[in-house]
């Protein structure tokens, strides 16, 4: 077969939504026990600000993306362009395939929320208008409809004040009072965090068979099991996790992450990070597609108002299927320029 | 209302008006069924009978509804001493239980409509009914299928669980409907049949050649004695196990070539293929399952090769896996769950070597399996290899293609027309394994929309249970270098040529490739059910 794809992430097809832990056991079949976590599919610890619904053409509701924080993108998930808050999951190939990588940033301010456009391929509608421009932003109001690429959205804001939000938001970081890797889902903390020690290194990662555990690993290097397993995450977020994916330790007085996993992309606040990295309080780690906040109890300022004040927009792309979006050399200096 | 009614006569049940068609059978002066036409044209059962019956069936049968088998009630009336019953009739295809039309049911669908029978008088039992012997004159039989109805239950009355005699003269009939349909003689009365069945020499001469059948009829024949079944979940079990005996596993017949093609600057042959079939007997029950598989490595040399090597040794492992686990009867009520299953867990030895084996860490594969387990089948896919299946006439396709094809053409920007002549939209692949991420279960399909009326299955059935096979279904496996080089009209001319073995087909098929100069590795496994 000639070599060439496109690769298409996160797709969850309709008809297949069937779950197969109902009929068969996958450890069975594999010959090796995941470990998986329940903590990492709990409820969201904060308070939904709105909502996404997906609708059919029949304006039949097939899906809910609930919004828990107030700065959020939104698009499908290319390691090359760096993680987003939200990645509708129940698309087809095709509806998918006309969905920006990203796609939108919602914001909600005093005024209310607006959204601003992050690409120049796909049509995006609000409200029944096409909208192109990208450096301004768009209110978008209650009940309005939001068309990305071929798939339709309505949108609903949420009862609950900000000020609610960042008071929940506020009370599960400063019941930590060391420092911890807060778990993000849908564009907030959900509540599921790992502790970390400055005496122990942590290895975050996922299940691995042991070496020889299944045939053709007799040559693997021995490794042990993580000290955060994400194995449990939904599959559409854990098939970019490594198995050994990356370590966050205490080196000469600053907390730094480590990537190891060759295959699967570190990010510090959306930028990719190939070596040992220093981590502040308040900065945002990406393990493939999945956001952490970095708490650090003892310094206590990071207790911000949102979790977003480290993390520029990314640059509007024009995004062709297959290539890169942005440079390497752009990324590669990105993390030294960063301001501390 | 008066009794008796005549035929032709239009009578009214309650606020119901029907006309009364023919007698089905009458047990005492008063009590009788009627086979009768309602207003709206549907047929309907006429039950009369003396007023306190009317009752105890109105009380008991009301409840029944989740037993299905069980008459429903549609309208009743009961004046003075009589009582009338309207009940719903037994389906269209039914006419009056006749001896010699029994006798030409298949027996294992003669078995399968006694168990059906059995349990609608365990219902009833259930309910503390007994039908105080069940006759054949108040049964319907359905000749197409087999299936057998009860049409009138003159004696329905309290069932005396103490007394033995209570429980065997509902199941007696059991026992003489089933010589009567695997020995297609009259069943000998009582007496004979006890002497019968302690002589092994007379047995055989009888026609007595089944073990399960002997059981029945002890079972059956007196309500006494260390072989009598005391209740009616006994005769399910030994219906259940007559039927065991009966059922006789498919065989496959399964061929398969792969070659690396014509094309000179094309040094290797990155498709892979492969299969296992096992066969178990456990007690009286043989089940023979089966998972085969072509994978189609993408990338470098070495990788692609790797690649489809290791989803198709994983996938046929983690199939013996699950089979001796699970065993087949329960694979068969799941055959697509578990063929995708299957693929999930090949697609995460392959992310597994990417990460661990840092020298294997490129390249990735298509991967198109089909499980059969039992009675059915069901499917796995993703990428552009397909499964296609040729039964009779027809060629169904099983699989869709993962390509930027599909997807221009769902997005309409291509039509089917201008997508076959984009050769670069349609060798552009959307999904398959790759060593960087495993696919998700959700990005794994199973059978494809559209395709549950044509099998006349649910869809939520299609793609968990899978789509029952045939004798004379015949699946087709192929890589893109082999369909790629023939249409459905040279398929169907080779399938026509050498349908009737696999090995020949396939090699046919690889045969076609390499003579059209096909530029790509070309593969096709192909599996005949025999019956």
């Amino acid at each position: 077969m000639l070599f060439n794809t496109i690769a298409i992430n996160m797709m969850k097809i309709r008809n297949h939504d069937v779950d197969l832990d109902e009929y068969f056991e996958l450890d069975v079949l594999r010959g090796w026990r995941e470990v998986h976590d329940l903590n990492l599919s709990a409820l969201h610890a904060l308070p939904v600000l709105a909502a996404l619904v997906q609708m059919d053409s029949e304006m039949v509701e097939l899906d809910r993306i609930e919004i828990h924080g107030p700065d959020v993108i939104l698009g499908r998930f290319q390691p090359q362009n760096g993680p987003v808050d939200l990645v509708p999951g129940r698309l087809l190939d095709h509806e998918n395939y006309r969905l920006g990588v990203p796609h939108l940033y919602l914001r909600f301010d005093e005024t209310g929320w607006s959204i601003r456009l992050l690409t120049t391929t796909c049509p995006t509608y609000l409200a029944g208008e096409k909208i192109k421009e990208t450096d301004r932003y768009y209110g978008v109001n209650h009940g309005d409809e939001l068309k990305l690429g071929v798939v339709r959205f309505v949108f609903e804001s949420g009862e609950q004040p900000l000020g609610a939000w960042q008071n929940a938001r506020g009370a599960l970081l400063g019941g930590v009072d060391g420092a911890a890797i807060f778990l993000k889902r849908n564009g907030g903390i959900c509540g599921t965090f790992l502790r970390l020690e400055k005496t122990r290194p942590a290895v975050i990662g996922r299940t691995a068979p042991k070496k020889g555990e299944v045939p053709g690993t007799q040559g693997w290097l021995e490794s042990a099991a993580p000290d955060w397993d994400l194995a449990g995450l939904n599959e559409r977020d854990r098939k970019h996790i490594g198995y050994r994916h990356a370590r966050v330790l205490w080196v000469e007085d600053h907390w730094r992450i480590e990537p190891l996993s060759q295959r699967q992309w570190t990010y510090v606040n959306r930028v990719r990070v190939r070596g040992t990295t220093r981590l502040e309080a308040g900065d945002e780690v990406g393990l493939g597609s999945v956001l952490f906040y970095f708490h650090d109890g003892e310094n206590a300022h990071d207790l911000m108002e949102n979790d977003r004040t480290k993390i520029e927009l990314p640059e509007v792309l024009t995004w062709n299927e297959g290539h890169a979006s942005r440079s390497e050399r752009q990324r590669e200096q990105a993390p030294t320029e960063r301001k501390r | 209302m008066s009794t008796p009614v005549l035929q032709g006569q239009t009578i009214l049940v309650g606020t119901e008006r029907v006309v009364v068609h023919a007698l089905l059978s009458q047990f005492d002066k008063l009590s009788s069924s009627h086979l009768v036409t309602m207003e709206d044209g549907t047929r309907a059962l006429l039950w009369q009978g003396h007023a306190d019956w009317g009752r105890w069936v109105l009380k008991r049968l009301q409840g029944g509804e989740e037993t299905p088998g069980i008459p429903q009630i549609l309208g009743a009336e009961i004046t003075g001493a009589q009582a009338a019953l309207l009940v719903r009739a037994p389906p269209a295809g039914a006419v009056v239980f006749t001896a010699q039309k029994w006798k030409d049911v298949n027996t294992l669908a003669g078995v399968e409509a006694l168990y059906d029978l059995a349990k609608v008088v365990d219902g009833l039992h259930r309910q503390g009914a007994t039908l105080r012997g069940l006759q054949q004159s108040e049964l319907f039989l359905d000749p197409a299928s087999g299936q057998l109805f009860i049409v009138a239950m003159p004696r329905l009355g309290p069932l005396d669980r103490q007394k033995p005699e209570s429980v065997w003269r509902d199941i007696r009939i059991f026992g003489e409907l089933a010589f009567e349909n695997a020995v297609r003689r009259a069943c000998p009365d009582g007496h004979t049949m006890v002497a019968l069945l302690q002589d092994r020499k007379a047995m055989i001469e009888a026609g007595l050649t089944y073990p399960g059948l002997n059981q029945v009829l002890a079972g059956c024949v007196t309500p006494y004695g260390d072989l009598a079944y005391s209740d009616v979940e006994d005769l399910l079990a030994g219906l259940m196990s007559f039927r065991a005996e009966l059922v006789r596993p498919l065989r496959f017949s399964v061929g398969s070539s792969s070659t690396l093609g014509s094309y000179i600057f094309r040094h290797n042959n990155q498709d892979s293929c492969g299969h296992v079939i096992l066969d178990s007997q456990c007690g009286s029950r043989k089940l023979r399952a089966g998972f085969f598989c072509v994978a189609d490595g993408i990338g470098g040399i070495e990788d692609g090769e790797h690649a489809s090597r290791l989803a198709v040794e994983t996938a046929t492992t983690a199939f013996v896996r699950g089979w001796s686990f699970y065993g087949a009867e329960r694979l068969e009520k799941a055959a697509v769950s578990f063929a995708r299953g299957v693929a999930r867990v090949a697609s995460q030895r392959l992310a597994l070597e990417g990460e661990f084996a840092s020298e294997n860490n490129r390249g990735g594969t298509t991967f198109t399996g089909l499980l059969i387990a039992g009675g059915r089948a069901g499917v796995c896919h993703i990428g552009d290899s397909r499964a296609v299946l040729l039964r009779g006439q027809q060629c169904i396709s099983l699989t869709e293609d993962h390509s930027l094809a599909s997807i221009l053409i769902r997005l309409g920007e291509l039509t089917q027309e201008e997508a076959a002549n984009d050769k670069l939209s349609q060798r552009t692949i959307s999904r398959f394994m790759s060593t960087s991420n495993e696919v998700e279960f959700e990005r794994i399909d199973g059978f494809p929309d559209g395709l549950s009326a044509r099998f006349g299955v649910a869809e939520a059935e299609l793609n968990t249970a899978g789509i029952e096979i045939r004798p004379g279904d015949l699946f087709l496996i192929t890589s893109d270098g082999a369909h790629d080089e023939f249409d459905r009209a040279g398929l169907m001319d080779m399938v026509s040529r050498f349908g009737s073995d696999p090995q020949q087909l396939c090699e046919a098929i690889t045969r076609n490739a390499v003579e059209r100069i096909g530029r790509d590795n070309a593969t096709a496994l192909a599996i005949l059910i025999e019956g």
